[in-house]
């Protein structure tokens, strides 16, 4: 099943840590067959969000649809989420191959041993399938990561700085695949520091600053200066 | 007027109180003495023990339903309060103990049980002061919290099985005076149980103001 | 594409968490080590005439079985932290108490492994034979390591959030194992008849009973645990 078509909304989204809003009435759209980049210094309440789309964290007001449905974390809806976080989430004793597999297992992949292959292949990682990660660079793990993230072939992708680590060869693979993603009919959330390369995948933008939204469109010319005016010279 | 320092000082008023119906108001026990007269107070504080837990219990469920941190910050003051009339009730116990037992302790169902609670409610405010403050912590102590209360009634349980010498009938089979002083002792207590749960709830909300107010003011200093 | 059922979730999650021993074997190296040492403590601290022995066995079993216990969940979560690998499980579409069983039973099969070790060897440091009534020892100790998994694995879930936590995690659930460790002393000294009591079986209903509230407690609890 090759899900196409759901829309990730957010409306009036906030979350209270402690005493303070890290994000504050956030009304987005993330559609459907789209990368949307999700910008902002830090502190501005990226991961906050992509913790409560992942379903990780709650939200304290608010809510988060997928294709009309609130967002909840219930199984169904766990299952059709990607989510490449700061860390790698994989278990280091085991193999580039059985990591894939047990996520793989519990998420009920289908033809699950072909899959495996066929991901692990295309992330460059056929030599080392069969090695245990806690050998693997950063870069190596971070390519086995995004693989995990694929595996079931999530509707909503989150990918939270997913370039960490990845050499020349690693972001050309990992564009690829995400935009794949995209084409497939994916939601997808890219969060990272490299706006350059964002602005290569990305078709619209969402942009954050101390935790509530200053720009939200398509991203049309130069994401970068795009950027400047709206979330660094209101800084200033 | 504000409300909370009248109560403080009505309620010191109370202790004054207590103690002379403990000590003054009510007639000696004939076959235990003196030292009967702790009872007002050991009691007492032993209900109110087991209050301050069955509170923690409530709030530790509160937080993990809605996550609100007025229930972790309930659970919190309560397991504190708790603690203190815990402490008061393993240290009155003994000085009854010793004369009227010959032993400052017995392995008896409700000696034990109370020794463990106070003991896993230690480990919840060693917890709450040295593991943190953040959310996962709040969960971490929230989840001991609900496991604490039913585990104090296996122990009861356990210990039951090896015979008990508590003295329940002391003061049922006393006159009157008795019970008046003890219930009223209680109702002072209680006074003091509750001013304390609220003060310690204000002083961590405040604490949690504070620690978010410099994190903001740190944030818009390095801007 | 469709979320796995309950029982084949334990069994992916119980699979994954022993190909991970075998493969490093550092937690269960750790801790068999660490009951041999313990062994060798009591066998130094205890030992005396064999009527003595025979009196300081079970809580010497007992307390061996918390102590290495205690390491081995510690352990088996410190795994799950190091890489952020427990975050991919929770957001996973499997059943999520079925992880914990999952985790429960691992955390039991390294106890079991480990107390297959110490008894034998605890048994005849202090020179007790405890051939007669190995059944029903070996019954008690299994609830107890049950009711240990039980009552250990959320709390080491939990405790990855933790500064500490590795000193934490026993000042936190030694107390809440107690009335194992109550029924457990109690039971196996009936066993080896220096207890006197009613027959040992009461004190093995009493384990089972402990395990299964806090059993099923966790197991229930868990959905709301692990999501901030």
């Amino acid at each position: 099943m090759s899900p196409t078509g759901q829309a990730l909304c957010v409306r009036g989204l906030g979350r209270i840590y402690d005493d303070h809003y890290a994000l504050v009435g956030l009304d987005a759209t993330f559609p459907a067959g789209t990368i949307t980049a999700l910008l902002g210094p830090n502190g501005a309440g990226k991961s906050t969000l992509m913790g409560m789309l992942s379903t990780l964290a709650r939200p304290s007001e608010g809510e988060v649809t997928l294709d009309g449905q609130p967002l909840d974390d219930s199984p169904a809806m766990r299952g059709r989420i990607g989510y490449v976080g700061h860390r790698t989430m994989l278990y280091g004793p085991l193999s580039a191959r059985e990591n894939l597999a047990f996520f793989g297992r519990l998420y009920g992949v289908p033809d699950l041993t072909g899959r495996v292959d066929a991901l692990i292949t295309e992330v460059g990682l056929a030599r080392d399938a069969d090695r245990p990660v806690e050998g693997f660079s950063r870069g190596m793990a971070q390519r086995l990561t995004i693989a995990r993230a694929l595996l079931p072939e999530p509707a909503v992708l989150l990918l939270d700085e997913p370039f960490t680590g990845l050499d020349q060869d690693g972001l050309v693979v990992a564009s690829r695949m995400i935009a794949r993603r995209r084409d497939a009919g994916a939601a997808v959330v890219l969060a990272s520091h490299d706006l350059a390369l964002t602005a290569t995948l990305a078709d619209r933008a969402l942009m954050l600053r101390r935790g509530r939204k200053v720009f939200e469109g398509p991203v049309e010319g130069d994401l970068a200066a795009l950027y400047r005016e709206r979330v660094e010279e209101a800084a200033a | 007027m504000k409300p909370f320092p009248i109560a403080t000082a009505l309620s010191a008023i109370g202790l004054f109180a207590a103690h002379w119906l403990a000590f003054d108001f009510v007639p000696m026990e004939r076959t235990m003495g003196a030292v009967q007269r702790i009872f007002y107070f050991h009691v007492p504080s032993a209900w109110l023990c087991y209050l301050g837990f069955l509170m923690c219990f409530v709030g530790s469920v509160g937080y993990l339903w809605t996550r609100r941190s007025r229930w972790d910050l309930f659970a919190l003051a309560s397991a504190e309060v708790g603690l203190i009339f815990g402490f008061i009730v393993l240290i009155t116990g003994p000085l009854w103990a010793r004369p009227a037992w010959g032993a400052w302790w017995r392995w008896e169902p409700r000696l034990v049980s109370m020794a463990l609670m106070v003991l896993i409610f230690c480990a919840y405010w060693v917890l709450r002061s040295y593991g943190g403050s953040g959310e996962g912590v709040k969960r971490f102590a929230a989840i001991l919290g609900v496991f604490g209360a039913p585990n104090i009634v296996f122990v009861h349980l356990a210990v039951r099985k090896w015979r008990g010498t508590h003295p329940d009938q002391v003061v049922s089979r006393s006159n009157s005076d008795m019970r008046i002083a003890l219930y009223s002792v209680l109702a002072i207590l209680l006074v003091v149980f509750v001013l304390l749960v609220v003060q310690r709830y204000r002083i961590h909300k405040n604490a949690f103001r504070v620690r978010a107010l410099r994190r903001r003011l740190s944030r818009m200093g390095a801007m | 594409m469709n979320a796995p059922g309950f029982f084949s979730v334990v069994g992916v999650v119980l699979a994954k968490d022993l190909r991970t021993e075998l493969r490093s074997k550092q937690t269960l190296m750790t801790m068999a080590m660490f009951g041999l040492v313990l062994t060798f403590v009591f066998a130094f601290g205890f030992v005396a005439d064999p009527a003595t022995n025979k009196k300081v066995l079970p809580g010497a079993l007992w307390a061996s079985l918390l102590f290495t216990g205690t390491l081995g969940v510690g352990r088996t979560f410190a795994r799950e932290a190091e890489l952020g690998a427990f975050a991919a499980l929770v957001l996973s579409p499997a059943d999520r108490a079925a992880v914990l069983l999952g985790k429960m039973l691992g955390n039991l099969a390294m106890s079991i492994v480990v107390m297959v070790l110490v008894v034998p060897l605890l048994a005849l440091m202090l020179r007790v034979d405890i051939t007669a009534t190995a059944a029903i020892i070996a019954l008690q100790l299994l609830l107890g390591a049950l009711g240990f998994a039980v009552v250990g694995t959320p709390l080491a879930v939990m405790a990855v959030n933790a500064r500490f936590a590795e000193v934490l995690l026993p000042i936190v659930v030694f107390p809440l194992v107690t009335p194992v460790l109550i029924a457990g002393v109690k039971g196996t000294g009936i066993a080896l008849g220096t207890t006197i009591g009613e027959d040992a079986w009461g004190w093995v209903q009493f384990i089972a009973a402990f395990d299964v509230a806090f059993g099923v407690g966790g197991l229930f609890l868990f959905e709301r645990m692990v999501t901030e």
